[in-house]
């Protein structure tokens, strides 16, 4: 009898988390919740420590202190079967190079003891790489190995799906693929997803609910919801001339809130609303305007600003 | 019981881990039956016996190493086997190679007319014990130094021509009894010269296995505590 979850049940919880190889410190009280059914996007530049949080969770390395619990299971031994629901990618996807492509997805069909050929194909097809599995893999793209890691990943059906950094490397149209996939997966399959990235507008996509990774520290866990309310709006107006503009501004509008960008460009955070005032007066101050449009700023900006601003990241 | 034959063929399914063994085993047996004719083919098994142990120790330091060179040991240690499991798998697949060379052996003995029924056993155990204590000590070395060519000078070393010239000399001009009893017991001394002459004794066998136990629960012991 197939079992009934509840949809805000914890697949994962980490509490005060610490890894230190020899004296350094690469994650540092590290605690994070990952809920049934949300696609939690890890974010952090390289280095953050991303890679090591899942290797813990994937039990590929072990962790110092802190606790963890997978399942709603905190016993190691339990912790370990629970293991058996996870489907991961670490790092790059671990493939037989100068296997086939089914050749690659049987051997990790075996390993992870899945019965019956049938998943292979089902997998193979909902990735799209049918028309090439009798091809070698080193003769693949990219594009080509990263879906088929996800295929690997998903023999098995996992519940839930750890992908680091899956989209590394790929085209544009390879990105929206997989993009897509991996909202196919959450929504059609109810696959609850960890996925890492420093592709910042990537996870911004896909993902809907975000922690922020940074030197080792969770600096903050972020809904989307809550994500595109912290996101400043701003004003973007391009004109004719930006420092006599930016007179303008002050003078007339009476807000200093705007920054300056190089092709006369300005940011203006005030009068969000009233654009067509801040068009008025320029104009009215013989400025040509050639753009004015009301913008938001993306992920990559508000996690700049979190992590303490790019020159500090 | 589903759980432990799924342990025991992970490795022989995988990688046409079979096929391959057998048309390199055909292969090298053609080879030699081109080199000495008719008129020396009773020398061939023996040297084919040879040539197995170093087959044997090609394949035992390649096996687990090349996951961690590949990367693949991600795949094998983050699927439903345990760690202990995936070593105790690896260690089966290459007791089976050993059976299989062993059959290849009697085969070309038969061939060769230099079968002999009364001892079939016993060098059946001789391929068994020569494949755990040599198996399990490639295992514990290739999670120490993850490096297949690393991995195979030191299996080289210790169990082959050159400890075993360091070791009878020692044997030969040492008095001290207490080192003579310490260089019998040694798995890396019993392990290739009983492998020759196709025969261990049965205090040789117990000691052989007790050092295969020895290195497993060692390579098990360091797997579960590496950091992949």
């Amino acid at each position: 009898m197939e079992e009934i979850y509840e949809m805000d049940s914890t697949v994962l919880k980490i509490n005060k988390v610490t890894k230190k190889y020899k004296n350094v410190s690469v994650l540092n009280n590290i605690s994070m919740t990952v809920k049934r059914g949300q696609i939690y996007g890890l974010i952090g530049l390289n280095g953050a420590g991303k890679s090591t949080l899942i290797k813990i969770i994937t039990g590929l390395i072990q962790k110092n202190s802190g606790s963890m619990e997978l399942f709603e299971e905190h016993e190691y031994g339990k912790i370990e079967k629970s293991r058996r629901r996870i489907g991961a990618i670490i790092e790059s996807p671990a493939l037989y190079e100068n296997r086939t492509v089914y050749e690659n997805m049987h051997m990790d069909r075996i390993q992870k003891g899945i019965p019956g050929k049938q998943c292979i194909e089902k997998w193979l097809c909902i990735v799209g790489l049918m028309d090439v599995q009798d091809k070698k893999v080193k003769t693949l793209s990219l594009g080509s190995k990263q879906r088929l890691g996800i295929a690997m990943a998903l023999l098995g059906e996992p519940e839930f799906l750890i992908l680091d950094e899956p989209i590394n490397g790929l085209d544009p149209i390879g990105i929206i693929e997989i993009r897509e996939l991996l909202k196919k997966l959450n929504v059609e399959y109810g696959m609850t997803i960890l996925i890492s990235s420093h592709i910042l507008e990537e996870l911004y996509h896909v993902a809907n609910y975000y922690g922020i990774i940074h030197k080792g520290r969770l600096i903050e866990e972020i809904t989307v919801d809550d994500l595109n309310e912290r996101c400043k709006k701003f004003i973007h107006i391009k004109v004719d001339n930006a420092s006599k503009a930016a007179v303008v501004i002050e003078k007339k509008l009476k807000t200093s809130n705007f920054d300056i960008l190089p092709n006369n460009i300005i940011k203006l955070y005030d009068y969000i609303d009233d654009s067509g005032k801040v068009t008025e007066v320029l104009v009215k101050e013989g400025i040509i305007v050639e753009q004015i449009m009301p913008m938001r700023e993306n992920l990559e900006t508000y996690f700049a600003k979190v992590i303490g601003g790019v020159q500090n990241a | 019981m589903e759980r432990i034959l799924k342990v025991i063929t992970i490795d022989i399914k995988k990688k046409r881990f079979l096929k391959n063994l057998m048309i390199s085993l055909f292969a090298l047996t053609c080879i030699l039956f081109l080199c000495f004719g008719k008129g020396r083919m009773v020398t061939i098994p023996s040297i084919l016996l040879q040539l197995i142990s170093f087959i044997l120790l090609v394949i035992y330091s390649v096996s687990l190493t090349q996951e961690f060179e590949n990367k693949t040991d991600k795949i094998i240690f983050t699927g439903i086997f345990s760690r202990n499991e995936i070593m105790v798998s690896k260690l089966i697949s290459f007791i089976v190679t050993s059976i299989i060379c062993f059959i290849f052996y009697e085969i070309l003995s038969i061939i060769c007319n230099t079968f002999n029924s009364n001892i079939f056993f016993n060098e059946l155990n001789v391929f068994f014990l020569y494949a755990f204590t040599l198996g399990s000590f490639i295992l514990l070395v290739s999670v120490i130094t993850p490096n297949a060519i690393l991995t195979g000078i030191i299996g080289y070393v210790m169990y082959f021509d050159l400890i075993l010239a360091l070791l009878n000399q020692a044997l030969e001009s040492s008095r001290n009894e207490m080192l003579k009893c310490v260089i019998l017991n040694l798995p890396f001394y019993i392990a290739n010269t009983g492998f020759q002459i196709g025969n261990y004794t049965v205090h040789q066998s117990i000691i052989m296995v007790g050092w295969g136990i020895l290195f497993l629960a060692s390579a098990c012991v360091i797997i579960n505590r590496k950091d992949m």
